[in-house]
């Protein structure tokens, strides 16, 4: 239960800190957006502006030309056919990357849920998958499309670091991830039953 | 190695009937205990991205079929391939299928009434389908229509007596009607949008789906290109889009199913026909689908939609024994006991209860929350050191980094940090930086964003690159100034190579080169920025490498990188510390290899690769020149080389030469020297 608060706080910090962001630019959008209609204000009060545009419409013809209509007496015209419209296609847009918080599973756990996770991009590739991992022997478990991303796992770490929580590294960890990879959803995974094909796709 | 009863290839992102017919097949399956295989291949035909067809996806997630694995060879008793303009051109991947029985169902012919090959040449799909999978297709067309079209095309192909007709679940569509719906008769269709599915002339689409207050026309899909080629859209018809209902629940919408299309088109099937039969709903459509669908149908022409809809409105009875007909002749003859029947495969799970449909095991838990489980362990073989400051040690060159590592004092605790997806296990902390999933425009900033969470993770206090600097690690070295950069710069450039990476030392606080026992032949660039160098970097030392153990037996040949064989020599594997027992290696000649053997006084063949970076061919020649090994260049043949350096009198001349011109490890003074400009005091951070 404590990683996975890890990982809820993580996430946690990541939404604040895109929301301090967005609103810091925000802030800076709204100033400029101030400033240049003030200076339009000032521009349409000046003299030289309003000189301009009394020469500006004397110059223009009172009588504007229409397009020519071309018209043949004594022939039908024919009824214009409406332009084909092709089907809009969706502009292309960066795919969205889903985190799955894998930790603790053995490396053939791993390896079949990575292979679960590269068919379900087959059947829609509608995310990037980036599975965190504490496995070294990863590389075994590598899929087409998925992204594997390591983390020292908590016994490694707490014999080198004793002093920094493992959830704490993970939290920050998560953080950087979530923030590399543009993720939008977090999934934990249950190291004693990974989901399979059908669960992904449920 | 799992062995299906039935493996399904297809482009499983079709979206109309070819979709509908691949479900209801494998739900017949699922349900008689038959096991399924879904093989997808892309089509050329749907050029933009989509996902597998929902209904399709919902087999999989029901588990009702498996997914079959890219690049896994699949063995099934039957392979049923659908949808032959699949094969119109080579396929990038070939699936690896192994089956007893292997069936083409041609669900679409090879062109139509004016171009018999307008969609595919058959000839050509044939050979390819032939190559691909077996020589002994069975070419099964689904409908007398294909059937004959193949006849102009291919009359020699041999093709089984009958048809592999469209099958469906009649309890799945069915909606008990008593009569008309509606007061108004309401008259419809559903399909893909295409345009050879409409009648080509505006007036026949309005015989046939009357713009008039007597008759509502409602249209699920395609509806647009009516609407274009009459000109504007009729007031009573309610056109949708495309997948915005599903057929099931749109045709109990209808009184009557009317299908009309293009007078060229050869309808491969009609399985929007079968579907509206199944569902209770009177179908009209034209005399050419009465070998299909006999007395189940009402026949007519468009002219005659109007009267013949209005006739049957009016009568109950008459309508109620159309719609049973129907239903009795599609149980009857498109019935999934038929579909069972001929695949000829004997079921090889228990029958799935009607009721669920589902695998009687049920689908996996899936996700849910997980005690901390301490990880899977790391490899841990030795004491971690005291805590002290960090060093983390980032690059390519594993080998160099850790004999470095091992050296360092103990107030400096060495994180790795390294794209190799091997991780050593060394008991040291190791981090990989992913190069799966980043694209090259993203990498930089991945890479500078990265060093700056794991300097601060780490809380690091110097950072060595052991590789190129790139522009996210130039990066990094300016956001984090209150850490010491320190580059090992690798020298021994192909000439004329790496002039990009001239100029980057000025990012960092020192720059090591590595020595290279064959200095004096470099002809890279490095040669003219001269930095601090050290002796040739090993993991070992040579006083650590084990002995040599006197067991009488065959020479031992140790392989590096290249294959290759000598008589009378039986081939080992040896780590570094092991390599006095190899008696002749045959290796290439990267900076790590070539140096460890030589220092361990191997005897040696270089075989240069030609596409490495470094100047191999360089070392090794000048190993050559100074009589420490044997090297194969372009004039020699390795082969003659390696029976010479066989040659028991070779290789003692030449391990004593290496004796002679050893070199020390410089592993220890890189060390001393990442150690002294560590030295500098971390800023102190609120």
């Amino acid at each position: 239960m404590r990683w996975e608060l890890a990982t809820l706080a993580g996430r946690l910090r990541t939404l604040e800190a895109e929301r301090d962001d967005l609103l810091a630019r925000h802030g800076e959008t709204t100033r400029d957006r101030d400033l240049h209609r003030d200076q339009v204000r000032q521009l349409r009060r000046s003299r030289s502006y309003r000189v301009g545009s009394a020469i500006i419409s004397l110059a223009r013809p009172p009588v504007r030309v229409l397009a020519r209509v071309p018209i043949v007496s004594g022939l039908r015209r024919r009824p214009a056919t409406p332009a084909r419209q092709r089907p809009e296609r969706p502009p292309t847009a960066t795919v969205p990357a889903h985190v799955y918080v894998a930790i603790g599973l053995t490396p053939e756990a791993l390896r079949t849920f990575t292979r679960a996770l590269a068919q379900r991009i087959v059947v829609n590739a509608d995310h990037v998958p980036v599975v965190v991992t504490d496995c070294p022997s990863f590389r075994f478990a590598r899929a087409r499309g998925v992204v594997l991303e390591y983390v020292p796992d908590a016994r490694t770490w707490r014999r080198h670091r004793p002093e920094t929580p493992w959830d704490d590294l993970l939290t920050d960890r998560l953080d950087r991830l979530f923030r590399d990879h543009g993720c939008v959803r977090t999934a934990v995974i249950d190291p004693d039953r990974p989901p399979t094909l059908p669960d992904l796709l449920d | 190695m799992s062995v299906y009863d039935v493996a399904i290839l297809s482009d499983l992102r079709y979206p109309g009937g070819n979709s509908a017919s691949i479900v209801a097949e494998v739900r017949a399956q699922a349900a008689a205990g038959v096991s399924t295989v879904l093989i997808h291949v892309p089509s050329p035909h749907l050029k933009h991205a989509r996902p597998f067809q929902a209904r399709v996806t919902a087999t999989l997630r029901d588990g009702l079929a498996d997914l079959a694995h890219d690049g896994e060879e699949v063995h099934a008793r039957l392979l049923v391939i659908r949808q032959p303009r699949i094969f119109t051109r080579e396929i990038d991947v070939v699936p690896r299928v192994v089956a007893d029985r292997t069936v083409l169902v041609i669900n679409q012919p090879p062109g139509d009434a004016v171009d018999p090959e307008r969609y595919y040449v058959f000839a050509e799909i044939r050979e390819r389908v032939e190559r691909y999978f077996s020589p002994d297709v069975e070419w099964t067309p689904i409908s007398a229509q294909v059937r004959e079209q193949i006849r102009r095309v291919a009359p020699d192909v041999e093709l089984p007596r009958t048809d592999w007709h469209e099958i469906i679940d009649v309890d799945e569509w069915w909606t008990d009607r008593p009569g008309p719906l509606h007061e108004v008769p309401v008259i419809g269709r559903h399909g893909r949008p295409d345009p050879v599915k409409w009648p080509r002339e505006p007036a026949e689409i309005l015989r046939a789906y009357p713009d008039s207050a007597e008759i509502k026309v409602r249209i699920l899909g395609g509806g647009e290109i009516a609407v274009e080629r009459i000109g504007r859209r009729p007031s009573h018809w309610d056109v949708l889009d495309f997948g915005t209902e599903e057929p099931r629940d749109f045709l109990r919408s209808l009184d009557f199913f009317v299908y009309f299309h293009d007078p060229d088109l050869v309808e491969a099937f009609g399985r929007t026909i079968l579907e509206a039969m199944a569902a209770g709903v009177p179908v009209i459509i034209g005399e050419h689908f009465r070998d299909t669908f006999g007395d189940a149908a009402l026949y007519t022409d468009p002219a005659g939609v109007r009267d013949l809809v209005c006739e049957l409105h009016r009568d109950r009875v008459r309508y109620r024994a159309v719609v049973e007909r129907a239903r009795a002749f599609v149980e009857r003859r498109f019935g999934s006991s038929s579909h069972v029947s001929r695949l000829r495969v004997r079921p090889s799970r228990p029958a799935l209860r009607r009721a669920s449909c589902t695998p009687a095991d049920g689908p996996g838990a899936g996700f849910g929350p997980s005690a901390l489980s301490g990880g899977s362990g790391a490899g841990c073989g030795t004491v971690p050191r005291p805590r002290g400051s960090r060093v983390l040690l980032a690059g390519d060159h594993l080998d160099r980094l850790l004999a470095i590592a091992r050296r360092l004092p103990d107030r400096l605790e060495p994180v790795l940090v390294t794209v190799s997806e091997v991780l050593p296990a060394a008991g040291l902390l190791v981090e990989h930086l992913p190069t799966h999933g980043v694209t090259s425009a993203r990498r930089a900033g991945f890479l500078r964003a990265r060093f700056r969470h794991l300097i601060e993770v780490h809380a690091a206090h110097a950072v060595v690159v052991d590789g190129l600097p790139h522009d996210g690690i130039l990066a990094a070295t300016a956001d984090n100034l209150d850490v010491a950069w320190l580059w090992i710069r690798a020298a021994m450039w192909r000439r004329g190579t790496g002039l990009e990476w001239r100029g980057r030392c000025a990012a960092f606080d020192g720059v090591l080169e590595p020595g290279e026992f064959a200095a004096a032949a470099d002809e890279g660039w490095t040669t003219t920025e001269a930095v601090t160098t050290v002796a040739p970097i090993t993991y070992y030392d040579r006083t650590e490498l084990l002995p040599r153990l006197d067991v009488e037996a065959e020479p031992a040949l140790l392989l590096r990188g290249v294959q290759a064989t000598a008589p009378g020599f039986r081939i080992v594997a040896a780590d570094a510390q092991s390599l006095r027992n190899v008696d002749l290696a045959v290796a290439r000649a990267d900076y790590t290899t070539f140096h460890e053997l030589l220092s361990a006084g191997v005897p040696t063949v270089f075989v240069p690769d030609p596409r490495a970076g470094d100047d191999q061919l360089a070392r090794a020649r000048f190993a050559a020149a100074a009589g420490v090994a044997l090297c194969v260049d372009g004039s020699a043949e390795l082969d003659d080389v390696l029976a010479y350096a066989a040659r028991p009198e070779v290789r003692a001349a030449l391990a004593a030469r290496c004796d002679e011109v050893g070199f020390p490890n410089g592993a220890q003074d890189a060390a001393d020297w990442i150690a002294a400009r560590c030295a500098k005091p971390m800023a102190v951070t609120a």
